[in-house]
Formats: C-alpha cells, sequence, structure tokens
C-alpha cells in the first residue's frame, strides 16, 4: 500500500469540504471493506482518505410508516440485516444485505460505501432497486436526489460528483401486501459472490398481480430494472406460460459480462432460471428457493 | 521389542493411553491466542524484507536499477544478482538446484523473485520495493504440460542444475530428458501390456484434467535469520522440514551445519506448502549483508504464487475381460511442475505409480512426466500426486463397471488388492484394507437402496464410491530422545512439526504409554536442529509410524538406563526390574520399587538426567527403468462415498452425504484421526467443486481470498460421516502407520460417481462447476434428441 493521509471529520460538511480541497487525489472511505483491498493491491492509491466513520449524522436508520425507510450510508450492513423493521417490512434489502461475505465484513461494511464502490458484483443494489430506492446525495454545490436505478453508470463509475457524498439512502414503502425476495445463485462457495443474483417484489391478489418489480445484479455492468416484465405481469394472471415469457425476457434484457463466476451464455441461463423459480415461488409457493 | 506391544493386544491387556481419544494438548493454547507463529514473532533489533517480483511470465533480466529504492530513508539493503558474491551459493532445491534467491540470468513465472529490499519499516521496503526499475527482454512463455512437451515449446530451464547430493529414492529414479521441458520420465513396466490389451474384450481410454489448486494455510510462509556473534544462524521458520532447510542454509552461506540453528513453533497449516527450503535461503543472505535480525513474510497473494498443487493431464487405457478382469492398464500423466521442480520429480513418480490404482492388474505401463512450464512452482500437496490420478482410475473404474453391467462397489471388491497381493511396483500389500474400507462405505452410504433417485422437480440425486492407494516417502529417517529428569518428568525431543495434525499428542500418547506415565507428564520440545535429533519431514503421513517407532526405541533405552541405575540403588539385578506406572519395581513384586526421579538420581550426587536415544530408518527403492522395487514402507488405504444432489436446470451439485475412512493400522488418538478425515474430506470438497487458480498469461487472476474460494461451513455436507478402520500393520507402533492425508483422494471421484449415478454425466474436468455439468447435460440431450431422429 501506498502512503495516504486521513483525516476524520465529525460533520457531513467538514467532510465535504475536506474532499473538495483533495481534489481528484482524494477519497472517501467508510468501513474500508472494498477499497483497503484496492489500495493494498495498488489498484488504486488515493493520496487524501476522508473518512466518514465519526459522522454521527450518517448513521441514523428510521422507519416511519406512510414515508418508508431512511437509510443513513454510514449504517452498516450488519444494522440493516438485524433491524427488526427492515426484516418486517422490507425483507428483500434484509436478505441481500444478509447475503454480503460474511458477519466480520458485515460488521463494518457500510450501505453507503457498497452503494458507492459500485461493483456490479455487489448483493444490495438489485434489492434497492426492486424497491424504489432513491439515494441523496450532498456535496460542493449542494444535495440532490438521484434514483437509484439512475446512479449507477458502470463497474466503479457512478453518477457522483468531484467532493460528492452519499448521505442517505430512501426506500418508500410498498403497496399494501406486497411480497418479496432477494435471489441468489452462487457458482462456486456458498460463501462467494453472486454469479447471478435477482429481486423481485410484488402484489397479487387470486392470482392477479397488480404491482411487480424486478431487478437483476450482476449480470450487466450495472444492476438492472427490467421494467417490461413489470408491465407484462401487471394486471394479469400470471400462470405458467407468462412466468416463463417473464423468464425469457429476463435473459435477453440483461448483458452479462464473462468472468471467473460464469460465461454470458451460463449467465443468461440462471437468471432465467432464477426469475422463473422466484415468480414461481412467490405467486404459486412453489419452486426451488434453494439456489 | 516391537512384539512386546502388540503381545500386549493379543494377551488382552489394554493399552494406557494410546487408542483413547485425548485432548489436544496444544489446544487451549491456540484458541486462547497464545500459541507462537513466526508470522507473529518480533525479535529485538529486527528489520523487514520485502521481495521484487516478476511481471513477466518469461524473460532475460536486462538490468536492474535499485537507485531510487536505495535513496528511500529506512532501507538498509536492496538486493539483486549484483550482490551475489562468492561466498554465497545463490541456487537451491530440494532435487534441482533451479531456483535462485534472486533471478541471475531469468526470470520465469509472473512473480519470480527479481531483487529483495530490507528496510526499518515494513511499509518503507515495500514501498522501496516499487521503486525498483527491472528491464526486461521478454522471451516466449508456456503455461499448459502438454504444450510444454511439443518439440517447438519455448525452454524454461536451458540446462538442468543437478546437485551432487540428493535423495537416494528420487536420484535412483530421475531421468531428465535433455534439450526438453521434462525434468523426469518416470516410468513403470510390468508384464507385457500389449499382450494384455490383446487379450482384452474391452479397451477403455480416457483423459481427465486438473487445474492448479491453492494449500491456503492460515499462516502464509514467514522467516526470521539473526547472525550470532559466535558465526551461526538462527532461523526460525514456519517449515515443515528443519533438515533440508538447515542443509540448505549451510550450502547457502557456505558454513558447517552445525553453525546453522532452524528452529520451529508452531505452524499455522501447511498441508505441504512448507517443504522444502521456500524464503529461508534469501533471508539467510539477507541477514548476512545488513548484520541485522531479517524478517520476510508473504502476503496472501504473495503465498498464492509461491506454491501450488500440480495441475495434471492423466490419460488412462485399460483392457477389460467381459468377465471384468482387468489385463492391461496404462497410463500418461503430464504433471505442470511450474517454473522451479520443487518436489515434482519426486511427485512424479509417486502419482506415477499410483496411477494404477489399487487392483490386481497383471500388466503396467506407465509413463509419468514431469514439466516445466512458465507458472508457478507446484509442490506437495496433500494427497501428494494421488488425488490427480485417482480422479482418473476411479471415475473410469465406475465406467467400465457400469458399461460392462456389474456393481460399482462388487465389481471394486472383486479387483482390490489383498494382505499379500503384489501391487504395480512389486510391493507385496500388507496392512491396508480395501476390502474391509469398501463394504463399510457402501453400508454408510446405504449402497443397495436404489430408492434415492426419486426426487421432485428439476433435482436428482446419486450416490458414488471411490477408493485409493498411497506410498509414504521410502527410504526414511526419524529419530527421537526422552529425556527425563530427576524429578521424574519427561521431555520429549524430536523434530516432527506441529503443524496442526495433532502430533504434539499423539507422540505424546506413544511415550506415555511406552514409559508407563501420564500423558500430561511429558513434555513435546519442538524442532530446533541445535536441541532435538534428526528427522527427514513432517509430510507423507509419516511421523507416527517413522517417528513413533524412534520413540519406543528411545523409551527402551531410557528405560534400560533407569533399571541399571535402580538396580544400583536397590541393590538387585536389572533383569529382575520392570516399568510400571511411572516407577521401576521388581517384576516379582510390584509393590517393591522406587519413582523414576528416585531412579534418575542414582547412587551419589544426582546423575541429573537420563537421555534415551532412539533411531529409526527404512530402505526402499525402486529399478530406474521399470519401476520395481519397494517403492513404499507401507500401503495407504482410504475409501470415500458421496450422495448428491443435481440440479438439472443449473447445473449444481450439492454434496447432501459425505463419508470418509482410512485405514490408520492402529488410531493412536482417535479422535484425531476422525478429524484428519474429516479435514480431508472438506479440503477435497473445494478441489473438486470449486478452487482453481486462473491465470491470463501466466498473470494470477483470482489469488485473493475474495476470488478464490474454499469451502466455508455452508458448503459442507449435512452429513459428515467419518470412520477409521485398522488393519494393524507388523512394524508399526502398536500397529500403526498414520494417516493424516489419506482421505483426501478418493473425494473427487466419489462425487465424479455420484454425479454420473445421477444424470449420466461423466466427470473428465475438474473443477465440476455447476456450468461444465449444464453443459454435458444440454449436450446429452443434443445426442440423445439425435439418436432419436435417427430411429425414426
Amino acid at each position: 500500500m501506498k502512503s495516504f493521509e486521513v483525516v476524520f471529520p465529525e460533520r457531513i460538511d467538514e467532510a465535504v469540504l475536506a474532499l473538495k480541497d483533495a481534489g481528484a487525489e482524494g477519497k472517501a472511505i467508510a468501513g474500508g471493506t472494498a477499497l483497503l483491498v484496492l489500495m493494498k493491491n495498488k489498484l488504486y492509491s488515493p493520496k487524501h482518505l476522508v473518512s466518514l466513520g465519526k459522522i454521527d449524522d450518517l448513521k441514523r436508520l428510521a422507519y416511519t410508516p406512510g414515508i418508508g425507510l431512511t437509510i443513513g450510508s454510514g449504517v452498516t450492513e450488519h444494522e440493516l440485516e438485524a433491524a427488526p423493521f427492515v426484516r418486517d417490512k422490507f425483507p428483500v434489502i434484509a436478505q441481500a444485505a444478509h447475503a454480503i461475505g460474511n458477519i466480520r465484513i458485515r460488521n463494518v461494511a457500510t450501505i453507503g460505501g457498497n452503494l458507492a464502490h459500485a461493483d456490479y458484483q455487489c448483493d444490495p443494489p438489485a434489492a434497492l432497486i426492486a424497491m424504489g430506492a432513491e439515494v441523496k446525495l450532498y456535496g460542493p454545490d449542494g444535495e440532490r436526489t438521484v434514483a437509484l436505478e439512475d446512479f449507477f453508470l458502470g463497474p466503479y463509475e457512478t453518477v457522483l460528483r468531484q467532493g460528492e457524498i452519499i448521505t442517505q439512502i430512501l426506500v418508500p414503502d410498498p403497496p399494501q401486501g406486497a411480497t418479496g425476495r432477494y435471489f441468489r445463485f452462487t457458482s462456486g462457495s456458498a460463501a462467494d459472490r453472486p454469479c447471478v443474483s435477482v429481486a423481485i417484489c410484488l402484489t397479487f391478489e387470486q392470482g392477479v398481480c397488480s404491482w411487480v418489480r424486478v431487478a437483476l445484479g450482476a449480470v450487466a455492468p450495472t444492476p438492472i430494472r427490467v421494467k417490461e416484465i413489470e408491465t407484462l405481469l401487471e394486471g394479469k394472471v400470471a400462470d405458467n406460460g407468462l412466468i416463463d415469457e417473464a423468464a425469457r425476457i429476463a435473459s435477453v434484457s440483461c448483458e452479462p459480462l464473462s468472468d471467473t463466476r460464469g460465461t454470458d451464455w451460463y449467465k443468461r441461463e440462471m437468471v432465467r432460471v432464477l426469475v422463473q423459480r422466484g415468480l414461481q415461488s412467490l405467486i404459486n409457493g412453489a419452486g426451488c428457493l434453494s439456489c | 521389542m516391537l512384539d512386546v506391544y502388540l503381545a500386549r493386544e493379543v494377551e488382552g491387556l489394554s493399552y494406557q493411553y494410546i487408542g483413547q481419544s485425548q485432548v489436544r494438548s496444544d489446544g487451549i493454547e491456540k484458541v486462547t491466542g497464545r500459541a507462537g507463529y513466526v508470522y507473529n514473532m518480533e525479535i529485538p533489533n529486527m528489520v523487514h524484507a520485502k521481495v521484487v517480483r516478476s511481471l513477466v511470465p518469461h524473460g532475460r533480466v536486462k538490468s536492474i536499477d535499485v537507485s531510487k529504492a536505495t535513496k528511500l530513508p529506512g532501507v538498509l539493503l536492496v538486493f539483486t544478482r549484483d550482490d551475489v558474491d562468492a561466498g554465497i551459493y545463490p541456487f537451491f532445491g530440494p532435487v534441482v538446484n533451479d531456483q535462485a534467491v534472486v533471478a541471475i540470468d531469468k526470470v520465469r513465472y509472473v512473480g519470480d523473485i527479481v531483487a529483495a529490499v530490507v528496510a526499518e519499516d515494513p511499509r518503507i521496503a515495500e514501498e522501496a520495493a516499487d521503486l525498483v526499475e527491472v528491464e526486461y527482454e521478454e522471451l516466449p512463455a508456456v503455461f499448459d504440460a502438454e504444450e510444454a512437451v511439443r518439440p517447438d515449446a519455448p525452454l524454461v530451464h536451458e540446462k538442468l542444475n543437478l546437485p551432487p547430493w540428493g535423495f537416494s529414492d528420487v536420484r535412483a529414479t530421475l531421468h531428465p530428458i535433455d534439450g526438453t521441458n521434462i525434468v523426469n520420465h518416470f516410468r513403470v513396466r510390468r508384464g507385457n501390456v500389449e499382450q494384455g490389451f490383446a487379450e482384452a474384450d474391452y479397451i477403455f481410454q480416457d483423459t481427465y484434467r486438473l487445474p492448479a489448486v491453492q494449500h491456503c494455510p492460515l499462516e502464509p510462509h514467514a522467516t526470521i535469520a539473526r547472525y550470532e556473534s559466535d558465526g551461526s544462524i538462527t532461523v526460525w521458520s514456519n517449515t515443515q522440514t528443519p533438515f533440508l532447510v538447515q542443509a540448505q542454509v549451510a550450502q547457502t552461506l557456505g558454513i558447517p551445519q552445525s553453525r546453522v540453528r532452524i528452529t520451529v513453533p508452531f505452524l499455522g497449516g501447511g498441508f505441504g506448502a512448507k517443504t522444502y527450503p521456500k524464503l529461508e535461503p534469501l533471508v539467510a543472505v539477507l541477514a548476512l549483508k545488513t548484520g541485522r535480525p531479517v524478517k520476510l513474510s508473504l502476503t496472501r497473494e504473495e503465498e498464492f504464487i509461491t506454491i501450488t498443487r500440480h495441475a495434471a493431464t492423466v490419460t488412462i487405457k485399460t483392457g477389460v475381460k467381459r468377465d471384468g478382469t482387468i489385463t492391461a492398464r496404462q497410463t500418461k500423466i503430464l504433471w505442470n511442475t511450474g517454473a522451479y521442480a520443487d518436489i515434482g520429480p519426486r511427485l512424479s513418480k509417486n502419482g506415477g505409480y499410483a496411477s494404477v490404482g489399487p487392483y490386481r492388474i497383471p500388466n503396467v505401463w506407465v509413463d509419468s512426466y514431469c514439466v516445466y512450464t512458465n507458472m508457478p512452482p507446484a509442490g506437495a500437496l496433500r494427497g501428494y500426486g494421488v488425488p490427480q490420478v485417482s480422479l482418473a482410475y476411479e471415475t473410469q473404474m465406475d465406467r467400465i463397471a457400469r458399461e460392462l453391467g456389474f456393481d460399482p462397489v462388487e465389481y471394486r471388491l472383486k479387483l482390490a488388492l489383498d494382505e499379500g497381493d503384489s501391487f504395480a511396483t512389486g510391493d507385496i500389500i500388507h496392512s491396508a484394507g480395501f476390502r474391509e474400507l469398501l463394504r463399510r462405505a457402501a453400508q454408510a452410504i446405504d449402497w443397495k437402496d436404489k430408492s434415492y433417485k426419486q426426487l421432485r422437480g428439476s433435482t436428482v440425486r446419486g450416490k458414488g464410491i471411490a477408493c485409493t492407494i498411497k506410498s509414504t516417502i521410502t527410504p526414511s529417517t526419524s529419530s527421537a530422545e526422552v529425556k527425563m529428569f530427576e524429578d521424574g518428568s519427561i521431555s520429549l525431543l524430536t523434530s516432527t512439526v506441529e503443524m496442526g495434525q495433532g502430533s504434539d499428542t499423539a507422540l505424546a500418547q506413544i511415550a506415555a504409554e511406552a514409559l508407563s506415565i501420564p500423558v500430561e507428564s511429558i513434555r513435546v520440545q519442538h524442532p530446533d536442529t541445535f536441541v532435538t535429533p534428526y528427522d527427514l519431514t513432517t509430510s507423507s503421513s509419516r511421523s507416527i509410524y517413522h517417528m513413533g517407532n524412534a520413540i519406543l526405541l528411545a523409551a527402551e533405552d531410557a528405560k534400560r538406563q533407569l533399571r541399571d541405575r535402580a538396580a544400583e540403588i536397590m541393590r538387585v539385578s536389572p533383569e529382575s526390574l520392570e516399568v510400571r506406572d511411572g516407577r521401576i519395581v521388581s517384576k516379582t513384586d510390584h509393590r517393591y520399587g522406587i519413582p523414576f526421579g528416585e531412579a534418575v538420581k542414582g547412587v551419589g550426587p544426582s546423575h541429573g538426567s537420563i537421555i534415551g536415544h532412539g533411531l529409526f530408518s527404512t530402505v526402499g527403492g525402486l529399478d530406474p527403468e521399470t519401476g520395481q522395487g519397494k517403492a513404499s514402507e507401507f500401503w495407504f488405504a482410504a475409501c470415500g462415498a458421496a450422495e448428491v444432489e443435481v440440479d438439472t436446470e443449473t447445473g449444481k451439485v450439492r454434496v447432501t452425504k459425505y463419508y470418509a475412512s482410512s485405514d490408520a493400522g492402529k488410531a493412536i488418538n482417535p479422535v484425531a484421526c476422525e478429524q484428519q478425515n474429516e479435514g480431508s474430506a472438506i479440503n477435497g470438497l473445494g478441489h473438486t467443486l470449486f478452487e482453481q487458480m486462473l491465470f491470463d498469461n501466466g498473470q494470477p487472476i483470482n489469488n485473493t481470498f475474495l476470488d478464490y474460494k474454499i469451502p466455508s461451513f455452508l458448503d459442507l455436507p449435512h452429513d459428515l460421516v467419518t470412520e477409521v478402520v485398522e488393519t494393524p500393520h507388523r512394524n508399526g507402533p502398536f500397529g500403526a502407520k498414520g494417516m493424516g492425508e489419506t482421505a483426501i483422494s478418493p473425494v473427487a471421484p466419489a462425487i465424479a460417481n455420484a454425479i454420473a449415478d445421477a444424470v449420466g454425466v461423466w466427470v473428465t474436468e475438474l473443477p465440476v462447476t455447476p456450468e461444465r455439468v449444464l453443459q454435458a447435460l444440454q449436450e446429452q440431450n443434443l445426442k440423445h434428441d439425435g439418436a432419436g431422429e435417427g430411429n425414426q
């Protein structure tokens, strides 16, 4: 690792100022689980680190009925997976947070760091996109809010500008009676990063889906929301034929990168299987969930 | 003498300390974090080294510019080939002196050491290492053993530097081929294979490929070296082979072995990665040049490219009669040993003859090639070549059985080697209960129950079994000392390395049994070449048998001295005395006697101590042309049985049940034996299902634990059952043989056979990734569809 300086501001505006001063040589650091790996391997060597670890304003996690979930960017993955109201009202998010690494990682890694890192093989982004999350950003030019599905530009690339940090993730309350699940398939060890992941949330009554959200992870340079499936299923009786068609759409809407966890062909196949099984299990309570 | 112990069991007398599960003597120390490891060790005035590694897979080193690195404050030394003076012999290696402390002319793999920086602080050393500028003239590189044996392949080594010394078993059969990348061509020629194939009704020929995998010890390689004021050198190293390292460091520095002290505390895992010199020659040189104690410890990323398990291509051809009799077997194995031979020449020998398998086969022809490539060096890893070849012979064994309509278990029982049978090398089999293991494995997995295939949905279940044979390093020597103090307490001096396998506890149990005193009153001294007596190596699952026998001899020697001293005190003849429960007593009246301590003191001023010495050595060797002779002092036998579920839509294989068993001869510490079987099973599971080192033009791409996954608890079978079979060995201590790495070899073929049982797909390449399985299933469907159309 190359030498660097680190500062520990206690307020958001101080952090933003420090990042602005550092310019291109600066980088915000939270849990450090992703950034330090890059730095130790000298793939990325910022000269100035601005730690967000001492900013209490970033560590709030709250649920307000009728409004939704407010997640401070400094909330750890473990806090997210463990909070009763997250598990209860937003199980898809709790499941995705739980899927990360191991408990030692989850105790220090933060949700804001995870999103800002923008690695296409991370778990939470697809789950948060399916739940319609927005991110609040704060920087030298003030505050703005961006839909999470528009936040990612490519692998390790986001809309974050110089000196800008994520302050909050806002997740609206899903419609009454919504159900959902985060499905994850690993091609190696169960503790591996996902080969393919699918987050599905929906509401249905007597077989008719009134609201559907489907997001895919690890199968494109960024997590993607598949609106075509949502349009296909909403307002219809989701029979086997329709579910198979939805799965087919998912497999052609992604653009997987061939990597150590699978080729383009295989990942498309797994997206199809996962979406098919996921919809079956949520709608008909059937299908194999233990992927 | 040994008969005395066996006779005890025959007479129905039970053992006091061996054969009973014993709590690990090092357990509390380790779980409370107090146990010392070289990786954590600090020495006063210590400085830190970092190496500069090649970024190209094959190249001539044109120039090295150290000027920037040298100028960095805190840097003491930047060591390159220009600093190798007449006093330093830079080359090392257990068989071929092909590796250098720093590159002399060429670099041969991405990660090869070009220079070393020593600085006051490890971070400064790292920063300085980045400032060393190396210019290479890149050369064509070869990565695959199959390509490296072609006539036009680039040569990794132009000539071989064979030292005048070496292991007798390797030197006798070493057969490098000049002008090629083949560093050893080992052969077995037995009977007449041509005639055997001519007599066969069916010929089966298959090729299997396995990738390089990593040992992944918790503690990476680490070495500290300090020059002492008397001109000797002390080296703290986490090595499995202290005496081989001692000889190497003496050679490197040109000083007598009596001035080289290698001390080895606990190892945080070895698995073969820490056999033979690795960092020690370089660190010794750096200590000499700086006059300071120097520490070098590797990062995880470096650990991955320091030593690996051989990638292998195994082709196996078997002639079979209609009744199942095997008439001939021919195997050809290419072992990718990487840029440096390490112990590859021996591994290709042992893996070579092992490729024939534990079956009665009259005609055998083996060509086993150890091949240089521009990859990280490959060496010993748990199983030592057998996991690679057993995938081939045990998977093919099932294919033969199924195609000829035999039950795979019955078929193996019909052909398995039995007591007194002759193995491919001519060795006569003793104490290797293949049949017993097979019967128990079949029972454990409920082999006869065929209802297991009925599963709902896309998941299909199958069962598989495999049975393997392995040798131990032969000839070899172990020695031990039993040191008794005047209070009757005992220190056991051996150079066996405690690397997690439980040797401290098991060896103490053997000494306790021989001396008739509780295990707790024995302290086991860890290796220190200035203190503990010679032992060849802690590997090859050899310590229980070899060191165990040396301890029995040392105990006899100590007891003889005790009896002599006690006889003098008690004014009786030594022959009338025996050792019992920590006392020297009259054979005729056990109440009449004195405690050990009194006997140690002797008559007159206290004699202070008694030292009993024991040396145990084996003989053996193979004919270099035919591979016939004595390959092994004894034979390890193992069996594995797997139940898997294959998801036919994803190709994912889940091992739902695994049964691992091995024949220990006699289990000294039964719970530790069971844990070794469990460890072998889990280790093998990773190698079978997902572990593989990946490279892009020689550049490692998954040398981190983020991308290279070993099994987690979530990957383990729901049912993991182990068993230890005991077929006593006539020369083993209490009949024991050892068994540490035995159970790893059946894992891959047992799982492969279970997959074939479930879905009819034959595994020919590891790891069995879901993508490979799905592809094979789709190809199978295409074939079936094609066959259907043809019939119309």
